[in-house]
């Protein structure tokens, strides 16, 4: 009896000696999904990447205050929150929590990650060459497009492309905002710049994805532009917008080019029901909310609701109303991006007109701004007639919302440096009218002061958005290009 | 009965010399003679029953001087061999004794500290005397009529630090074993009941606002026989990784042979809590206030408030002195009653065990029941088979209430809601309606209505139970095969209505909440025990064994708002707005291999080895080293003792009679912590109709556990007759590898984990016992314990600074571990012109103003930013510890308990609500001396809308010195033995808990837990404050 005791309890001992102990202490965890069930065939691979644009909803409210609270034609209103006011007065404190640069290194990366991931798949030919090469050019743009938001927020941008570990983290290069970070992105993107993406869009989902070539060219372009290569900027804007291939891929996407209806530009902005308007069709990329899946952004609350926290500064009201369209025959539908609002909330009794639902989406890029960037390098390219080309361009867009033309002398191109000038002012203040609001206006103002090499474009200009007590240390911090970056606090 | 036992000792004393006379010419014998004297008195013992231990001898017995004669038939190897002294009452002792010399024995009584001491140890009971490390026999037979719902309490008598969660009824202990020795793995120690490594998982947060759960008060102090701790390497290392925090073994109470015994035990009392906060009671004051508050922001609101017209049809409803902390506090019963029954023959052995406690809490309207039943049963199943049952299902439901920062918590809210308003609506003839009041418009609950309406309700059942099977398989090993289980299920029940309650979040809503929060364990244990002695001098044993846990936490928690009415209160009627839902869960596994060795050389010289090797699934796979692909975490140790009673020749006459000096070291890993930290993983993200993943964490899978280096010396000693005992213990913890969350830079976007920074900390501790008289009829027994330690940071590349909402904690080299980090306060700038001379602003640019606080400017910038933050305060106490005395006196006896910290900082975050001046919150009556006058020198600030210059920012102003010394317990027990006519224990005693506190602490108590980690040490976010209690009770045996 002992005997066989010991003996059965030996045999079970032994028996669970030789059961590997690795796999006993490996746990498969029902709360997470491990890297092998995350792209374990096609149609997981493809959902999984819809976690990074997830993860593009939390650069909403950072990129609005970065590139609209901080410029001319937003201030923050008497019941803001502290931390908004901080971007309206242009200085920060570290417990900010709209300035951490961490959310747009979670996306660079995630998309790394997915990247390595793809390529160890590819290699194991669990992955085909057409899918990798569409997964990796979608990847790359991202990547770029994120490293590219951040350069114009902090003026330096950690470039790095690999999967970080704590030992090749030392050697992530950060780079400031300039030639050799420009021209890294660009080669990056290159990759991408003949693919072809839209076999991939079969799907519902995707309607609300939009990732395509349009934007890869919107991304390369925007890279040129900011490197002064205006005629291949040029070129990459008119191929979003202008280029017949696209006419007959995407029928009547791009209907700024086609007609310059008037209905077309307010549903962008100002119908509710987003997807069955044609806002699909003019946006090139958006990142979209849904509340019924409790995703929302703050943009709402900040601009419409009751006691909103942001609205348009009064210089800028009042200038708008004086350049605007007055006549009540023809309504000039940009006159809808601002309306009238609540006294009892401070100065500001009008409020921006431009988020009227808290999950509707952010569009990061759209044909009309494309458009109005495309008259700008046009405006600078080596053609005699770029100039007054623009000039004509953008009369021509400007009647599609009912906005008077534009008066000028055939004369006054003879000048071309005094008309390029005169019309740089007149495509900026058009780019206000049209896509305020939107989260540019900063990089906007940024981009000229720097091509005149005036830092007193943009102080004179943020400045004027002040009481007039404070106007002058605004304008004085501002005139040193270092401040016109937010500060990271590590 | 004892002459009979005299007899029958005498008889054989008799017989004994007869045979050795008998046999006295033999060849091989010896003989060992000696005197056995009482240690308590030196007198001789009559009757002692004298063997030896490891050869087999006739017995032999004292003589009426205590003499004794032992003969030994021994092939002649040794002339030396150990003698086992036994008598009832006193404590089984055991001598070396060598052929030839005549022994001189003291037997200490059951009870009184000595080296002979029985110390439940793992796999064995051993003598004190033997041990080479830092273990603690927690000696509670002075607190045996302990009330507390918990056993954690009766640790007050050792040198561990415990902290009681709160005054709130069924709310646990915080634990802590020589300090904190990590920042973000597991800080508890590890808890062994009857042989079961318990997994003692505690939810961090359940659906109730601040509770503390623990799940150690499932355990019935009235069951527990021993408490032993383990606190450094060698002892503890035994339970490999998890054991790096200390040890408590707890041993139940054993099935005994014998007669069939029932223990009654049973008490009543109340609970109370007299202390209150002196808060603003007088509408001269709180009105006056409210209207500067409201000036200061350029608005007038609430005009019925402000009317002074008796004839307004609202002025009574409006004009009361009403005293809320009254509201909120009343008496609370307690009653319990616990009977236990034990007894057995030969073969079969069982331990039962019921109660029953109800337990009232002294906010009113809170209670806690709970029911246990424990089952211990010993069967001898064959000669050379043993199986042990130990099993304890409790099930408890508790009405509790919010605690910490919620609307619904009425302590606070008792402080900062204005006393003009009334509990009940009164009309204009100042008649008081049966109605109560809604929710004021300042913004505050109608405390009356929490106390009254709010169901915050939890049920929790809690199973723990293991069988063994030990098996002889020779005379020298055994074997051991055990499996146990371990269940622990919350049900909570949250539902705050929507009249009386200020809801800011859903205006005018109700809200609902349930949750479900379980924890489960199976874990397995393999083991071979070895004993043996050689040549009677070279004793030697050894343990070796796997175990293996595997743990599944699953949490569930839903919350809605807005049931059609207060009448509903299910989520299901809840409105689609509002609804949240959160939950996870989660396995662990792992297993343990150990092996550990004793030899002693006669008792003099001690070595222990032990050595432990983990796996589990928290680690990551890349870590090292790694056996076979596989992480594992060693634990080595070893512990060196030298006896030097005998070498310098102390004896029980001198002054010192026994001198031990112990030293002890190794490492311990530390494999408790978050299991996703090191791996690699991804999580859903939804991205709008669709949900993709992502990579919340990068992983680290080289992500290394955390290595905690151990030193401790110690001594025991014993003076003047062993009449005092002395235990001194100085140890040295340095933790590397410490896991560290922050980010090396920004690039780390994600959350990385990664292993910098270590933790030191040296500290000592020091106990003394000491039977100061003891005399048949009067006896003063005192022990002192003290215990200090300090914990500094080193190796860190950059600061961690953590951020725990209301302030933050810095983790700095050179700084001690966990210190508040905040804002030096110079004082209130008395007059413009001092401010403008001081020339200070606000980080956004604002002027610091007569009036607003003067914070220390470090850098000497005029600009009072974060670069101005410095350490203010270390929670961590210079020294703690704990005062107990009993006197006796005939039949009766006083058993006075009293525990004491001091030199430790609390952040009063109460005190933060009650003299900020921001708002309409009623405030402590110091805010009447704030500043108003330019000119006027005071320490409170001006009051200010909002407080814009951040006058209420977390600095010094907030932090407290919260020393204290309590009387913890003071019990007087009347022996019912005589009277009764009974031999056996029954008693009547009367209890008085926490019935004085000296401390200076402006709160409601110093003395609070809300998590067992050094992130939450010292933060007092307003916890129910701790009862004050009269108790009376009964013991019988029958």
């Amino acid at each position: 009896m002992k005997m066989y005791f010991i003996i059965i309890v030996g045999f079970a001992f032994t028996l669970l000696s030789l059961t590997s102990c690795e796999d006993w202490i490996e746990v498969d965890q029902p709360d997470v999904i491990e890297q092998e069930q995350a792209f374990s065939d096609k149609n997981s691979t493809r959902l999984a990447m819809l976690g990074l644009y997830g993860l593009m909803t939390d650069l909403v409210e950072p990129m609005f205050l970065a590139g609209e609270v901080r410029a001319d034609l937003v201030t923050a209103t008497k019941s803001a929150d502290a931390y908004i006011k901080e971007f309206s007065n242009n200085s920060f404190s570290a417990s900010n929590p709209y300035i951490s640069p961490k959310p747009f290194y979670t996306l660079i990366n995630n998309t790394n990650d997915f990247l390595h991931r793809f390529e160890v798949m590819q290699t194991n030919q669990e992955m085909d060459s057409i899918e990798y090469v569409q997964y990796k050019s979608e990847l790359i743009a991202i990547r770029v497009w994120t490293q590219h938001q951040i350069a114009k927020i902090y003026g330096t941008c950690d470039y790095y492309t690999q999967v970080l570990t704590p030992e090749n983290s030392e050697e992530v290069e950060t780079l400031p905002y300039g030639t050799e970070l420009l021209e890294k992105l660009l080669s990056d993107i290159m990759y991408c710049d003949t693919t072809t993406f839209t076999s991939v869009y079969d799907s519902e989902i995707w309607n609300s994805v939009r990732f395509s070539d349009y934007f890869v060219n919107a991304i390369m372009a925007e890279l040129y532009l900011d490197l002064g290569e205006y005629d291949l900027a040029y070129e990459k804007f008119e191929e979003v917008t202008r280029i017949g291939d696209y006419e007959s891929r995407a029928a009547h996407r791009f209907s700024l080019s086609l007609s310059l209806r008037e209905e077309v530009w307010m549903e962008e902005l100002f119908l509710d029901n987003w997807e069955s308007s044609r806002l699909i069709d003019n946006a090139i990329f958006i990142i979209a909310f849904d509340n019924n899946y409790n995703q929302s952004h703050e943009l709402f609350s900040w601009t419409k609701s009751l006691n909103y926290q942001v609205a348009p500064a009064t210089w800028y009201y009042d200038y708008f109303n004086e350049h605007a369209n007055a006549n009540p025959e023809k309504f000039d539908y940009r006159f809808l991006s601002m309306q009238d609002g609540d006294d009892n909330i401070g100065l500001n009794n009008y409020y921006i007109n431009k988020y009227s639902e808290d999950d509707r989406p952010y569009i990061v890029a759209r044909t009309a701004r494309l458009e109005l960037l495309r008259y700008y390098c046009m405006n600078h390219i080596e053609d005699e007639d770029g100039t007054y080309d623009a000039y004509r361009d953008l009369n021509d867009i400007r009647s599609r919302v009912n906005a008077p033309m534009i008066e000028a002398s055939f004369t006054m191109f003879n000048e071309r440096d005094s008309a390029m000038l005169w019309l740089e002012d007149r495509i900026i203040e058009e780019m206000a009218f049209e896509t305020g609001f939107e989260g540019h206006r900063w990089y906007d103002l940024m981009r000229i002061a720097k091509r005149r090499n005036d830092p007193a474009y943009l102080a004179d200009k943020v400045a004027q958005k002040y009481p007039e007590n404070t106007r002058e240390e605004i304008r004085e911090r501002l005139m040193d290009p270092e401040n016109w970056y937010i500060p990271i606090f590590d | 009965m004892d002459k009979i036992m005299n007899r029958c000792f005498r008889l054989s004393v008799l017989l004994l010399l007869l045979v050795s006379s008998m046999t006295v010419n033999g060849q091989d014998q010896k003989v060992i003679e000696g005197y056995v004297f009482a240690a308590e008195n030196n007198s001789p013992m009559e009757g002692i029953k004298v063997s030896a231990k490891h050869i087999k001898v006739k017995s032999a017995s004292t003589d009426e001087n205590g003499f004794f004669k032992l003969e030994v038939k021994e092939p002649g190897k040794t002339s030396t061999l150990m003698l086992i002294f036994s008598y009832p009452g006193y404590q089984v002792k055991e001598q070396y004794g060598t052929v030839g010399e005549t022994m001189q024995v003291h037997l200490s009584r059951i009870g009184d500290y000595t080296a002979d001491q029985a110390v439940y140890f793992p796999y064995d009971v051993k003598k004190q005397r033997v041990l080479t490390s830092a273990v603690e026999n927690v000696d509670f037979s002075n607190s045996s009529q302990v009330l507390s719902s918990n056993f954690e309490q009766l640790l007050d008598h050792s040198s561990a630090r415990i902290i009681s969660a709160s005054g709130a009824p069924g709310e646990g202990n915080v634990i802590n074993i020589r300090g904190y020795s990590s920042i973000f793995a597991e800080a508890k120690p590890l808890v062994v009941i009857d042989g079961q490594v318990l997994g003692n998982y505690r939810f961090e947060e359940t659906s109730i606002d601040g509770y503390f759960h623990d799940p150690l008060i499932n355990i019935d102090p009235r069951n527990i026989e021993a408490i032993t701790i383990l606190k450094d390497a060698p002892s503890a290392a035994l339970y490999g990784a998890s054991a790096s925090n200390g040890v408590i073994l707890i041993k139940t109470k054993e099935a005994k042979v014998g007669k069939t015994e029932f223990d009654i035990n049973s008490h009543y009392g109340t609970n109370y809590m007299n202390k209150r906060i002196p808060v603003i009671k007088s509408s001269d004051y709180i009105k006056p206030y409210l209207l500067e508050q409201m000036y200061s922001n350029g608005f007038f609101m609430f005009e019925d408030y402000f009317i002074e017209d008796p004839e307004f049809n609202q002025y009574y409803r409006y004009n009361n002195v009403s005293d809320w902390q009254e509201t909120t506090f009343g008496m609370g019963n307690s009653a319990g009653v616990n009977i236990n029954v034990r007894g057995g023959d030969a073969i079969a052995k069982y331990f039962l065990s019921g109660g029953y406690l109800h337990d009232e809490g002294s906010v009113d309207n809170t209670h806690y029941n709970r029911f246990n039943a424990r089952f211990n049963a010993d069967i001898d199943m064959a000669e050379w088979l043993t199986a042990t049952a130990n099993m304890g299902v409790t099930y408890s439901n508790g009405k509790l209430m919010q605690q910490g920062l919620s609307y619904a918590n009425p302590v606070l809210t008792s402080l900062v809601k204005s006393p003009f308003l009334a509990p009940f609506l009164i009309d204009s003839n100042n008649v008081e309606l049966p109605l109560t009041e809604d929710a004021d418009i300042l913004g505050f609950s109608n405390p009356y209505e929490i106390i009254n309406s709010s169901e915050v309700n939890l049920s929790a059942y809690n199973f723990m139970g293991t069988i063994n099977f030990n098996v002889q398989i020779t005379d020298h090993l055994q074997g051991n095969v055990r499996g146990s289980s371990e269940m622990n299920k919350l049900n909570e029940n949250v539902f705050i209505p929507n009249h009386g309650f200020f809801n800011n979040d859903y205006p005018d809503l109700n809200q609902v909440r349930k949750g479900i929060s379980s924890f489960s364990r199976l874990s397995t244990e393999f083991n071979l025990v070895y004993r043996n002695t050689f040549s009677g001098v070279h004793n030697l044993s050894g343990t070796g064994g796997v175990r293996t846990y595997s743990d599944e936490i699953i949490q569930d928690i839903g919350t809605g708002v807005g049931t059609p009415s207060d009448e509903f209160k299910d989520l299901g009627t809840t409105l689609d707005d509002g609804r949240t839902k959160s939950g996870y869960q989660f396995f662990r596994k792992g297993f343990n291999s150990f092996l550990s060795a004793s030899y002693n050389f006669r008792e003099q010289l001690f070595v222990d080895l032990t050595f432990s090797a983990d796996a589990s699934s928290n680690m990551g796979m890349e870590a090292t080293p790694r056996i076979n692909g596989m992480p594992v975490a060693f634990s080595p140790a070893i512990g060196l003792g030298w006896d030097l009673s005998r070498p310098m020749g102390l004896s029980y006459t001198a002054f010192l009679n026994y001198f031990k000096v112990r030293i002890s070291g190794g490492q311990m890993a530390n494999t408790s912590y978050d299991p996703y930290i090191s791996k690699n993983f991804y999580l859903p993200r939804q991205y709008y109709t669709a949900t993709g993943y992502i990579k919340p964490i990068l992983e680290n899978e080289a992500l290394q556990w955390e290595k905690t280096n151990k030193v401790n010396l110690g001594s025991d000693m014993s003076f003047a007759r062993q009449k005092l005992f002395v235990t001194l213990d100085v140890y040295y913890h340095n933790t590397q590898d410490l896991l560290n969350s922050f980010n090396k830079n920004v690039t780390f976007g994600n959350e990385y984990w990664d292993n910098e920074g270590q933790v030191n900390t040296l500290g000592s501790e020091l106990s003394v016992r000491l039977r100061a008289y003891d005399s048949k009829v009067f006896k003063w027994h005192t022990e002192l314990r003290m215990a200090q330690y300090t914990s500094v940071i080193a190796g860190m590349d950059r600061d961690l600074i953590y951020d725990f909402g209301a302030g933050q904690k810095l983790f700095s080299n050179r700084q001690p571990a966990g210190a508040f980090y905040g804002y030096e306060v110079v004082g209130v700038i008395a007059s413009a012109e001092d401010a403008e001379q001081l020339n200070l602003s606000h980080s956004n640019g604002s002027k610091f103003k007569a009036g607003d606080i003067q914070f220390r400017d470090q850098d000497d910038n005029n600009i009072i930013d974060d670069v101005d933050k410095v350490v203010i305060g270390n929670p961590a106490p210079d020294f703690f510890g704990g005062w107990v005395n009993k006197i006796t006196l005939g039949q009766f006896s006083l058993v006075t308990d009293i525990s004491f910290v001091v030199g430790n900082d609390i952040y009063n975050h109460t005190r933060r609500e009650l003299e900020s001046m921001s708002g309409f919150e009623n405030q402590s009556t110091a805010t009447l001396r704030r500043w108003q006058i330019d000119g006027q020198e005071t320490d409170m600030p001006t009051a200010v809308w909002g407080d814009p210059m951040g006058n209420s920012r977390f600095s010094e102003r907030w932090i407290e010195d919260g020393s204290y010394i309590r009387l913890k317990r003071v019990t007087l027990q009347v022996d019912l033995k005589k009277w009764l006519k009974t031999s056996n224990n029954s008693e009547l005693y009367i209890t008085g808990i926490n019935l004085l506190t000296l401390d200076n602490y402006l709160g409601y108590d110093p003395e609070f837990a809300y998590g067992s980690s050094i992130l939450w040490e010292g933060i007092d976010y307003c916890k129910f404050p701790q009862n004050r209690s009269v108790m009376v009770g009964v013991k019988f045996r029958l």
